[in-house]
């Protein structure tokens, strides 16, 4: 094997694990950009996507795309009740300081649906084998088609939500409650609704993630741990609340793991991340991503 | 006459557990009319907005338009009755382009997709700057340009009633001046205005009436001719 199909092949898989830690991330972003919450449940969503994969395909037997659409929309209706139920009442009550109580009931939330977990399916991990096997192979270079299917979903997520959050009227009005809550209320915007929605979509997106991840990542109770501290990683490279940095800095990240699992070796992995966090912090604290946004 | 454009009946309202910042506050706008509201920072100008246009509820008082009780509306049903507010300070997206701003002005008249294009055309008509710029982010438009946009997304919704809350605050003198001259035409075409401005020079330059307030109440009323030629005694004493 060639050393360019080598760097290739990293690549490839680099960019796979990448583009799911960037999926997460941006739901992160999302959460935190408009709602203003940092959600440290993010990783749980996660989790329950892949509960609820895992019992749509291999108990039900419904095929994978379609258990993907349903893992999403579950939690897309889970999102939106937590949003409606817990953060919603914080907001209004609190005032200024109802964040850091946003944030604390989030580390509830986390622990809560761990353990709740924990009861009802037990420690046991509920895995499938691959849901697309098979792989492509040109010359030494050999990609799987379940990495294949992973890429492709990922570009059509972020596509379909750069695509509702720029072209759809509700996706104007989140951004716009995101820079001037007041301002979009006088326009006839409903701001607790967008607040909802925005939730349900972030929720949606940690879902779908755990869902199309289950035959990598098996369902477990704290199978989101791991992934949420990468989503963080991504959140501070791409820059706090910035969707898009989000979406870039996810598959840089994965290339970064990739790579230095390869040249430095297996392990290093985690220290070069969390030297590039240290680095980022240091000399772009707004992250790598973040136009300085003129405000008024 | 027939019913008030806006009908403010003894309103109290404070914040939190606060004392009364308005201590029962009446006032009237016309049909058709401009008035204006005076007073120096601390008067009770901007709670008296925040309580109409609902980010406030009253303790107690009503608030009616066109004789339809809207006392505690929130602020999101303001479009949908026909009042168009425009707040203190800058209210444009930063992030938004230009196009992105007029077509959130649209949000609330459930116009079809033709009919709102018409609406915006019309506004790139009257402020033509808007459409050299309608793909540029608002935030990176100078202030007398992001006034512009603003003042054309109000129009947007055809409102009944416009609010103007210290909207000469930091222009430069020529932008007041544009600003104000576009609150007339928005007269012409029928709607009413109630201008709120600590600067009584611009107010009197165009309302019909006028109300001063000082702590919490209305301290003085009347047609603004009669206060025009005492502007600067005006000025000194109460603002």
């Amino acid at each position: 094997m060639s050393d360019l199909m080598i760097l290739l092949q990293l690549t490839i898989d680099g960019l796979t694990r990448g583009a799911m830690y960037g999926l997460m991330a941006t739901g992160l972003a999302l959460i935190f950009g408009i709602v203003r919450v940092i959600n440290m449940g993010h990783g749980e969503l996660f989790m329950l996507g892949a509960y609820a994969m895992y019992f749509l395909t291999a108990v039900l037997g419904v095929p994978p795309i379609l258990g993907i659409l349903i893992s999403a929309a579950l939690l897309f209706l889970a999102g939106m009740a937590m949003e409606r139920g817990l953060i919603a009442p914080l907001r209004s009550r609190l005032g200024e300081n109802w964040l850091v109580d946003g944030y604390v009931l989030t580390i509830g939330l986390m622990v809560i649906l761990q353990n709740l977990a924990l009861m009802v399916f037990g420690a046991r991990e509920f895995g499938v084998a691959s849901f697309w096997p098979g792989r492509i192979e040109m010359g030494d270079l050999v990609i799987s088609n379940e990495r294949i299917v992973i890429l492709l979903a990922a570009f059509v997520l972020a596509g379909a939500l750069g695509a509702f959050l720029h072209y759809t009227n509700v996706g104007r009005a989140i951004r716009a409650t995101a820079e001037h809550p007041r301002a979009a209320q006088t326009l006839g915007i409903n701001i607790s609704n967008m607040y909802t929605l925005t939730f349900g979509i972030g929720a949606a997106l940690a879902g779908a993630v755990g869902a199309i991840l289950l035959s990598i990542y098996p369902a477990f109770p704290t199978v989101g741990g791991e992934i949420l501290l990468k989503a963080f990683v991504v959140v501070i490279v791409g820059g706090l609340g910035n969707v898009w940095g989000a979406m870039l800095a996810g598959p840089l990240l994965g290339l970064i793991e990739s790579y230095s699992t390869a040249f430095v070796s297996g392990g290093w992995q985690n220290t070069t991340i969390s030297l590039l966090v240290i680095l980022v912090l240091f000399l772009r604290p707004q992250g790598l991503f973040s136009k300085q946004v003129v405000r008024p | 006459m027939s019913a008030s454009a806006l009908a403010v009946d003894n309103i109290r309202a404070g914040y939190g557990r606060g004392a009364d910042v308005l201590k029962g506050v009446s006032l009237r706008v016309g049909a058709g009319a401009v008035v204006g509201l005076l007073g120096a920072n601390g008067a009770g100008k901007s709670t008296l907005l925040n309580t109409i246009c609902g980010f406030i509820r009253p303790r107690a008082g009503t608030v009616a338009l066109s004789g339809k009780d809207i006392t505690g509306l929130k602020p999101d049903r303001l479009p949908a009755n026909g009042i168009g507010y425009m707040m203190e300070g800058h209210s444009v997206f930063p992030g938004l382009t230009v196009l992105e701003n007029l077509l959130l002005g649209t949000w609330s008249t459930r116009l079809s997709r033709a009919d709102r294009s018409n609406v915006i055309e019309q506004a790139f008509e009257r402020a033509p700057i808007l459409r050299t710029k309608k793909s540029i982010r608002a935030g990176l438009l100078s202030g007398g340009q992001q006034r512009i946009l603003e003042m054309a997304r109000l129009g947007l919704s055809r409102p009944s009633l416009i609010i103007l809350d210290e909207v000469s605050l930091g222009l430069a003198p020529k932008l007041v001046h544009e600003t104000f001259a576009r609150v007339n035409e928005l007269r012409a075409e029928g709607a009413s205005v109630l201008v709120v401005d600590q600067s009584a020079r611009h107010v009197l330059a165009i309302a019909d009436y006028i109300y001063i307030m000082r702590l919490g109440e209305i301290q003085m009323e009347g047609p603004a001719l009669d206060f025009r030629d005492r502007v600067e005694d005006i000025a000194r004493e109460f603002i």
